[in-house]
């Protein structure tokens, strides 16, 4: 007999709802076209339409297949307890799974290597094993995940945990109303502010930050957490949110952070949206701590790009009271934890330059001497041979020159000129310089000819 | 949030795109300084190739002419004067090892700046995962900076082994341009000796070990084929450059002071 809780891939996957239905995703990806863009690479892929031999019309690797961002197993397991303990039925995590903000359409060739791999993990696996994808890819597949993760994480909060808010609210009474007043002004602004930004399906008002800042608020609606300590809390990260919007907070005061912040050890434990957030807040404080710009300048980067935009637009703008700023407590977690590996990126970067700096200014001190050297060289090597060949040249011109010329007078010791003049670059000497001289030694019996 | 990702993921693609146009540069300038330094070994190593068959020629001139032309009057001068030959023939197969100072191969051992490369793999997965930087993409950006940097560094060195090796061919092609130089008078000494030997060996044949029946103008024949022997010989035997290798000593010491200076690059890397 089947355990009604016992989750199989086929309770969750719904290939029907993918590949195969009229409105399926992949058929409304195609449209009435043969080939569309692959969400991941970008490249063109093929829908899959055999002729009539049954051989397909594109090679295998460029069959279009639809991913699910964040895989079946993925989310079975994640959420096996919730559907044990009656949080969650498999019909709703089916419809999270199959929802077109958990699919993408992309090739064979990805598709089939990833496999149960979240993006980020496949992405880790092609490059350890050599074949590393291409920025375009590695982009857009983190992106893909980030935005499905979003859209998981408050979809599957409000499916388990949305009952239990409201009853907390009323609990709470009035004070209860004005923070549930609250969250629903803060989803409906970071829906309209989204959906400036965002491509149309997506479903803006579910945001992991929007989850976690309601998950806080319900802590405290449950009792865990007492109003008290979320205004500490406030307090703490107001302090925090004001320091970090004067700039302060990163560039000088970075050891409080580094000793409340997180560590990061490892990859894994940061979030796509935190990487990103890193990315963006440690160009700003590298560029500031190299001296490119300014500390007012880094202040407006911090604000207009990475953390500083998150910063302002989740918490300083959207969100008064207690349930933004505890929503906005997460946020500035993050930022912490963003500024807290600057401080330390900052620290390595610089004594790195400094070393860095050091054995360039010392490698280039050695390449100015040898290249001066060399240049002295190879002028010295020219002017040794270009002198040396000159003198053979003329010793050898002028010796043979005299030779014939003394030849054709039967002159022999101009013979013999001719070859002392010859034998003069080899520091030699001719045999018989006169007749005199060959006579001695031709009338000498005892005399020796050595060669 | 999903702005924010969105923003920060625009914001990255500049990383990226900046980063990757580092890296293309680098790339460039990586091929242009092993094109530079491959090109310089290349004009080596065919200056070294035609060095060494003008010395091989040179060699077997100087042997062939020993064993004809020297060998004839030998033997045709021995039946009226005492001869005494001394060998010298570990001179012509010096000739094979001055080439030894050349080593192509030395040369190309002095491109690596391994106290600073990294392997493409290597490259790559500091981008991604190494948080001593700061995170993925102020690493990637920072690593194609530092890739940037390695790249002028190694176009630098390049020069240098470059140039290098463009004082060996220098001092190749002196070799080379001795060595015909030699080979050509040689060649000349030879024929002169030829025509003055066969002018002898009819005076020596008629008048044999008389050497009262000798004329002056016979003497003078006798004279100066001996002084052309005398001549050959000596040349045969000379070094290719002065007879006390100083030539051959200063080249060798530009060129080894050139190495020892490239040397100090790999000290760098210690």
């Amino acid at each position: 007999m089947e355990d009604k809780n016992n989750i199989m891939r086929k309770d969750i996957d719904d290939p029907y709802r993918r590949n195969l239905a009229k409105d399926s995703y992949r058929m409304r990806a195609f449209g009435d076209k043969r080939s569309t863009a692959d969400e991941y690479s970008g490249e063109r892929i093929f829908i899959s339409i055999k002729k009539k031999d049954s051989i397909p019309h594109h090679v295998t690797s460029k069959k279009a297949q639809v991913d699910h961002v964040v895989p079946i197993d993925t989310l079975i397991k994640e959420n096996a307890q919730a559907i044990k303990k009656g949080y969650l039925t498999k019909e709703e995590l089916r419809e999270i799974a199959n929802n077109d903000n958990n699919l993408a359409v992309t090739s064979h060739r990805i598709n089939e290597s990833k496999k149960q791999k979240s993006n980020f993990e496949y992405l880790v696996y092609k490059m350890k094993k050599g074949e590393p994808e291409n920025i375009t890819t590695t982009v857009n597949m983190l992106a893909a995940q980030a935005r499905s993760r979003a859209y998981i994480d408050t979809a599957l909060f409000v499916k388990k945990q949305g009952g239990i808010v409201s009853d907390n609210m009323s609990a709470l009474g009035s004070k209860g109303e004005k923070i549930g007043t609250e969250i629903r002004n803060f989803t409906d602004n970071s829906s309209k502010l989204a959906a400036g930004g965002m491509a149309a399906g997506v479903d803006a008002g579910f945001t992991s930050a929007i989850v976690s800042g309601v998950r806080n608020i319900v802590k405290v609606a449950n009792g865990e957490k007492s109003l008290k300590e979320a205004g500490k809390d406030i307090a703490q990260d107001t302090g925090t949110a004001f320091v970090v919007g004067s700039g302060a907070y990163g560039l000088t005061q970075g050891k409080k952070a580094l000793a409340r912040a997180t560590s990061v050890q490892a990859l894994e434990k940061i979030s796509i949206n935190q990487a990103v957030i890193v990315a963006t807040t440690a160009l700003t404080i590298m560029r500031y701590a190299d001296g490119d710009i300014s500390g007012s300048e880094a202040v407006e980067d911090i604000a207009m790009t990475g953390a500083g935009l998150y910063i302002v637009e989740t918490v300083g703008g959207l969100v008064g009271g207690p349930a933004g700023v505890i929503a906005g407590s997460l946020v500035l977690a993050a930022v912490q934890e963003s500024i807290n590996v600057c401080k330390r990126f900052i620290i390595d970067y610089k004594v790195e330059k400094k070393q860095r700096q050091h054995y360039i200014a010392k490698f280039n001190r050695i390449y100015a001497e040898t290249e001066s050297l060399l240049s002295a060289q190879k002028k010295e090597l020219e002017a040794i041979f270009s002198e040396y060949r000159k003198n053979f040249d003329e010793k050898a011109d002028g010796g043979f020159q005299k030779m014939l010329l003394s030849a054709l007078e039967g002159d022999a010791r101009g013979i013999a000129e001719g070859i002392s003049i010859l034998m003069e670059p080899f520091s030699r000497k001719v045999c018989f310089a006169d007749e005199k001289q060959f006579d001695d030694f031709f009338y000498d019996e005892d005399a020796v000819l050595k060669l | 949030m999903l702005p924010v990702v969105i923003a920060g993921i625009g914001v990255a693609g500049l990383f990226l795109n900046k980063a990757s146009s580092n890296n293309e540069r680098a790339e460039r300038m990586n091929a242009k300084a092993f094109n530079r330094m491959g090109e310089a070994q290349r004009h080596l190593m065919v200056q070294r190739s035609q060095t060494e068959k003008a010395l091989i020629k040179l060699a077997n001139r100087k042997k062939g002419i020993m064993a004809s032309s020297f060998k004839r009057f030998v033997e045709l001068y021995e039946q009226v004067i005492r001869i005494d030959v001394l060998d010298n023939s570990e001179n012509v197969e010096l000739l094979g090892k001055i080439l030894e100072s050349f080593d192509v191969q030395e040369m190309k051992s002095m491109i690596a700046v391994s106290g600073m490369a990294m392997t493409e793999q290597e490259l790559v997965f500091t981008m991604l995962f190494s948080f001593k930087h700061g995170g993925i993409l102020g690493s990637i950006l920072k690593d194609s900076e530092i890739n940037m940097q390695i790249a002028s560094m190694r176009k630098k060195q390049a020069n240098a082994v470059a140039m290098q090796s463009e004082n060996e061919e220098i001092a190749l092609k002196g070799i080379y341009d001795q060595a015909e130089a030699v080979s050509d008078m040689l060649a000349k000494l030879n024929l002169l000796f030829l025509k003055s030997m066969k002018s002898s060996e009819k005076i020596i044949e008629q008048y044999g070990v008389d050497k009262s029946l000798y004329t002056n103008n016979d003497k003078k024949l006798l004279m100066t084929c001996i002084n052309i022997a005398k001549a050959v010989k000596d040349v045969v035997d000379a070094p290719l450059f002065d007879d006390e290798g100083n030539i051959g000593k200063q080249i060798q010491a530009i060129l080894a002071e050139g190495k020892a200076s490239l040397n100090k690059f790999n000290g760098l890397y210690e």
